[in-house]
């Protein structure tokens, strides 16, 4: 028994302690600033990790000190990271946002606490009292995936499936730009959600293949559902499937330098990074009364011209 | 019981030709019963003979097929159990209805408690709990949690709830059948105290010096129909019971020849502070030992400690010389020793297991890795045939079988293999009908016979006089007396037990 | 009665458990129905195929959580401890480690993380729910942590293993018959099982008859998390690559809704590996049958949660037409 107490303490322990370790690693204390940045992210996917190699590398060349906070998908953990910036009387803060609808009351409380505020990729509805962001545009990333797929096609008939990440804003707008901009020879036979995962982007794709094998383009909004759609066609033997998707990581461009995606929508959150300190920067020697609003620049990659593309992790 | 109503009292509660049956099952063969206020009525009757039916239709839980039944001389028109309710009958359970983490205050006035502006006023349930309470004569802390209270304690409560909310005809089924002398006088007190102010009382019990010493009628039904109903004065213990039984039943200490025993299982020095001190026992082979103590006394504490349920316990065991360490539980089986406790469902079998696979559990062939059902099946029907386990169905869960065959089950369960060479027996008979209890005595008495060194505890002293051949006498945590059952009366064991004059 | 009572033991045993099916198979048997009614797909061999195929890794991880739920046990981090196995093994296999090794480490993995729950649950006398739902969340990090937050690819090593066929049935049906057919077997013919559903059934009574109930506990809790390294592997084989927010506590949720549809009890003591499958193809068929017909997104979970309402109501009426 008492070895057995012994054998568990030590388990206990090593799981903590790695645990801890990785927990640690996140702040960095750098020397003599100017100003520090309070960076909350949303997640710790591909995406969120280049951004903040993004935001690092440029606070590391300025210089700026940025102080770290992740709110792990947790609408509610933003709001208290946002809470925990102003308390801790950072010069800016900013906000990659777990979800568009928590948006409102970290802007707000940034508001009141006198704290510009910058957002990456996603904004809200009102972008009043933020200092400045960087968007994606969604709607347009769609639009653009449905253009190449109308030139592609070259006004043949074609039969074309949508795998849909989680309902709710991101996905719809993709999916809505996509439909909208898509010409009348091609028909939309399928529409699922893959709710962003690519386990569940996979068993979709396959149940697709089973209701619809005869389809030609599958529009999948992210390229880890992307990926998930591939392994799916690729393990039924089915490379004559072209898949249009939305990305940009090494495993990606790869993909699609074979001609496994076929399309690629490709943008580089550690450029959004840098674009994001640089601009905050400038914004703190130099405040303006309107936002100052860019976006995401994209390029549509295929297996031509996969040079072309951005590095997505600097 | 001279201040009771005369026998031709008003009847409260009247039932003539009461018929139920269930499919093709008859349960009440046209049954008539009457209650009067102020007096005691025993229903008495083996399983199966149709008092709980009987007390469902009473209570409204089920309706009769035919049959009327009159309050105060009206007939009940609405069926169900708020009717029955309304017409003043209340119903005890022999199960507990009480919450048992809400105090006792709570549960008297359960879903009806005093408010004020909406709140509870809790000064207003304790004043009239205590108040209630005192009424009774109940010596009880309207405060205390219903689960901290002692054994026979929740049964008054629940009593004292039914009574108050109104019920004058009251119906107790079994409310001593866990309980010893001391809690079950308490209920008797409390169910004369109530008798004396005028409610009728329906009492359903298996003990018969209960029924004879408490009740003034007494009705005995068997297979459905009511084969003797009288005023209990004028009947005997032995007409109630070859009326219950049909045929007498011989429940006598057989003789049993003075035999010079070979000591097997020595316990030296048991203690557990607060509850027993320094208890030894030694039993001979084939020898029957009881150790005998009022409800809830430290004689309990042999169970928890021989099997090694519960740690905490100053001790020495030893089987044929060599120690035994009970908290080593599969060691201490590997040398035959055997605990079967008195709780046959929360600690002796595993309800929704089939009785074969129950009776088999320590069965050297079937405690093999992979089960082998044909071999187990065998095993199981040479159990059940030598501990009297009789099922309707081949083989059903154990939870499904009536009390007796359960408590047959348990035996069987561990008494049934091969190496055991002693035992203790937690309350063996508990709960169980008359019948099941002289089988089961059979057995105990065979199982000594074979060279079994039997240790027996009990708070029955009937089972003691007819089954031990020694009796140690526990009160108040401590052995006060040990004596050879040959050299006692009944009577000399009671007073032993309770102390006293009785 | 009498006529049962003669024909005892074979003709007995078996309506029983039918019966005691009866109501989740008419549900899922009235899905198929209504599926292949409005899909010419559905009631397809190769839909079929794919189906079970889907399914087998929910499989393989519920056939386990039946036994250790028999024992009154419950683990709710088999799905986390399904996500750090897929990410490990990729990780291990990116890095050049044969395919063999690699998964023996997968499973050595899960038995590591089926001992802390064990021990934990014993030894401290946690409750399992407790203890799992903790570790599941430390395991659900831990995934992040290995994959770094980024997608492992596993390379080609175990795509035969994903994708292949013996005789048109694929290799992880294979393995889902065989482990499922596993744990029928050990609850109905290995003392290891019966001593399950006794412990289960009555902690006390089982160690009092001599059953080492910690150690059997811990046992199981270690076989589960084998299977739950088993199933890493054969999710991993299937993906071709870790990505983060694969398995975890969704995953779980839908293995433990599965037993329980099926008809084993939460407190233990009762369970069945038969009712188990019904549960799991019920789970599966509605996923297919909702993508093959569908359904807007927005009432994908609305049908899910209606069926699984209908499935445990019908069960439940079962029970209380038997009493």
């Amino acid at each position: 028994m008492m070895k057995s107490r012994i054998l568990t303490a030590v388990l206990t322990a090593t799981v903590a302690t790695s645990t801890l370790a990785a927990c640690g690693s996140g702040t960095d204390e750098a020397g003599d600033t100017a100003y520090t940045i309070g960076f909350v992210n949303a997640d710790s996917l591909d995406f969120h990790t280049c951004l903040e190699a993004g935001i690092d590398h440029e606070a590391q060349s300025v210089p700026v000190e940025i102080v770290h906070a992740n709110s792990t998908r947790d609408p509610a953990k933003e709001q208290a990271n946002v809470e925990d910036m102003i308390v801790r009387q950072v010069d800016a803060i900013v906000l990659q946002t777990v979800n568009i609808d928590s948006l409102e009351g970290a802007i707000a409380k940034a508001v009141a606490a006198d704290i510009p505020i910058f957002l990456t990729s996603v904004g809200g509805p009102d972008m009043a009292g933020v200092a400045g962001a960087e968007l994606s545009d969604v709607k347009h990333t769609g639009e653009v995936a449905a253009q190449w797929l109308n030139e592609d096609s070259a006004g043949k008939d074609v039969d074309v499936a949508i795998i849909a990440g989680a309902p709710g804003a991101a996905s719809d707008l993709f999916v809505g730009g996509f439909k909208s901009a898509l010409g009348p020879e091609a028909k939309v036979v399928f529409e699922q959600p893959g709710m962003f995962q690519r386990a569940k982007a996979q068993e979709v794709a396959e149940n697709l293949l089973q209701s619809h094998p005869d389809v030609q383009y599958v529009f999948v909004p992210n390229e880890e559902m992307g990926f998930g759609a591939l392994t799916a066609f690729e393990n039924a033997g089915r490379s004559d499937i072209k898949i249009i998707t939305n990305g940009g990581t090494e495993e990606g461009l790869e993909a699609t330098s074979e001609g496994r995606f076929a399309m690629l929508v490709a943008s580089s959150p550690y450029e959004l990074g840098v674009k994001a300190v640089s601009t905050m920067v400038d914004l703190l020697e130099d405040p303006r009364d309107e936002p100052v609003i860019g976006q995401i620049p994209t390029t549509v990659v295929t297996k031509d011209n996969v040079d072309a593309a951005p590095a997505y992790c600097g | 019981m001279t201040d009771r109503p005369p026998a031709r009292a008003t009847p409260t509660l009247q039932m003539r030709g009461i018929v139920k049956s269930y499919g093709g099952a008859t349960a009440l063969r046209g049954v008539d019963f009457v209650a009067r206020a102020g007096r005691i009525h025993a229903l008495l009757g083996m399983n199966g003979a149709g008092k709980s039916t009987l007390v469902q239709i009473l209570s409204g839980a089920v309706a009769a097929d035919s049959g009327v039944i009159e309050v105060d001389g009206a007939p009940l028109t609405h069926q169900g159990p708020r009717a029955a309710r309304a017409a003043g009958i209340a119903t005890v359970y022999q199960r507990r209805t009480l919450v048992p983490a809400l105090s006792v205050a709570e549960n008297l006035m359960l879903g009806r408690l005093p408010r004020r502006r909406r709140v509870v006023a809790w000064r207003d349930v304790h004043d009239r709990a205590a108040s209630m309470l005192a009424d009774l004569d109940l010596d009880l802390d309207p405060q205390t949690a219903v689960d901290t209270l002692g054994p026979g304690s929740p049964t008054l409560v629940e009593i004292a709830r039914e009574s108050h909310r109104g019920g004058r005809i009251l119906i107790l089924d079994e409310p001593t059948a866990s309980l010893g002398g001391h809690d079950a006088a308490l209920i008797h007190r409390l169910v004369r105290q109530l008798a004396e102010g005028g409610t009728s009382v329906v009492y359903i019990s298996h003990h018969l010096d209960e029924v004879i010493d408490l009740s003034d009628d007494v009705t005995i039904l068997r297979d459905g129909h009511v084969v003797l109903t009288a005023e209990t004065a004028s009947t005997s213990a032995a007409e109630i019971v070859s009326a219950m039984v049909g045929t007498t039943v011989v429940n006598e200490r057989p003789p049993r020849p003075a035999r010079a025993h070979t000591p097997v299982l020595r316990i030296e020095g048991l203690a557990k502070p607060g509850r027993i001190a320094d208890l030894s026992v030694t039993v001979g082979a084939g020898e029957i030992v009881a150790v005998i103590g009022p409800a809830g006394d430290g004689h309990e504490e042999l169970f928890p400690f021989l099997s090694g349920m519960r740690s905490g316990y100053d001790g020495k065991v030893s089987l044929r010389d060599e120690q035994i360490r009970p908290r080593r539980i599969r060691s201490s089986l590997r040398s035959g020793l055997r605990c079967v406790t008195g709780d046959r469902l929360g600690t002796g079998l595993v309800p929704q297991l089939s009785v074969d696979e129950n009776v088999t559990a320590l069965h050297p062939r079937a405690r093999r890795p992979l089960m082998r059902w044909r071999q187990l099946r065998a095993a199981a029907g040479e159990a059940r045939a030598r501990f009297g386990v009789v099922t309707l169905q081949p083989n059903p869960p154990v939870a499904a079988l009536s009390g007796g065959n359960q408590q047959k089950a348990l035996l069987a369960k561990w008494l049934s293999g091969t190496a055991v060479s002693a035992c203790l027996l937690e309350d063996p008979t508990g709960g169980v009908d008359v019948r099941a209890k002289a089988e089961i005595h059979t057995i105990i008495e065979s199982l000594a016979e074979s060279g079994i060194a039997v240790l027996l505890t009990s708070s029955d002293t009937d089972e003691v006089m007819r089954l031990a051949d020694r009796v140690v006498v526990v009160r108040a945590g401590r052995a006060i007396a040990e004596r050879r059952v040959d050299d006692l009366t009944h009577d000399a064991l009671t007073h032993l037990l309770l102390g006293g004059s009785q | 009665m009498n006529s049962i009572g003669l024909s005892r033991t074979t003709t007995l045993r078996l309506p029983p458990a039918l019966g005691r099916h009866a109501g989740l198979a008419a549900v899922l048997l009235l899905i198929c129905l209504y599926l292949s009614l409005r899909s010419e797909v559905f009631a397809t061999t190769p839909n079929v195929v794919n189906v079970l195929r889907q399914v087998a890794v929910m499989a393989v991880l519920a056939a386990g959580l039946t036994v250790l739920m028999a024992a009154g046990g419950l683990d709710f981090s088999l799905g986390s401890q399904v996500a750090v196995v897929v990410a490990v093994v990729a990780r291990l296999l990116e890095s050049g480690a044969h395919v063999v090794v690699a998964s023996i480490c997968g499973v050595l993995l899960g038995a590591v993380f089926g001992l802390v729950n064990g021990l934990v649950v014993t030894v401290f006398n946690v409750a399992p729910f407790v203890t799992t739902l903790a570790t599941a969340t430390v395991l659900d990090g831990a995934a992040l942590i290995a994959m770094q937050g980024q997608s492992v690819s596993a390379g080609g090593a175990l795509t035969e293993l994903g994708t292949g066929e013996v005789l048109g049935i694929p290799y992880l049906l294979l393995i889902a018959a065989v482990v499922i057919a596993g744990a029928a077997a050990t609850l109905r013919w290995t003392r290891f099982g019966r001593d399950a559903l006794a412990i289960g059934g009555n902690a006390v009574a089982a160690r009092l008859g001599g059953i080492a109930v910690p150690r059997h506990t811990v046992a199981l809790y270690v076989a589960n998390g084998m299977l739950a390294g088993l199933a890493g592997i054969m999710l991993l084989s299937r993906l071709g690559a870790a990505s983060p927010g694969t398995a975890g506590l969704h995953l779980e949720l839908t293995v433990v809704a599965a037993v329980v549809i099926g008809g084993t009890a939460l407190h233990g003591g009762n369970a069945t590996v038969a009712g188990t499958v019904l549960g799991v193809l019920l789970l599966g068929v509605v996923a297919n049958g909702i993508n093959l017909l569908q359904i807007d997104s927005f009432y994908q979970s609305v049908s899910v949660g209606v069926v699984l309402l209908v499935a445990a109501v019908v069960n439940q009426l079962r029970h209380r037409g038997r009493h």
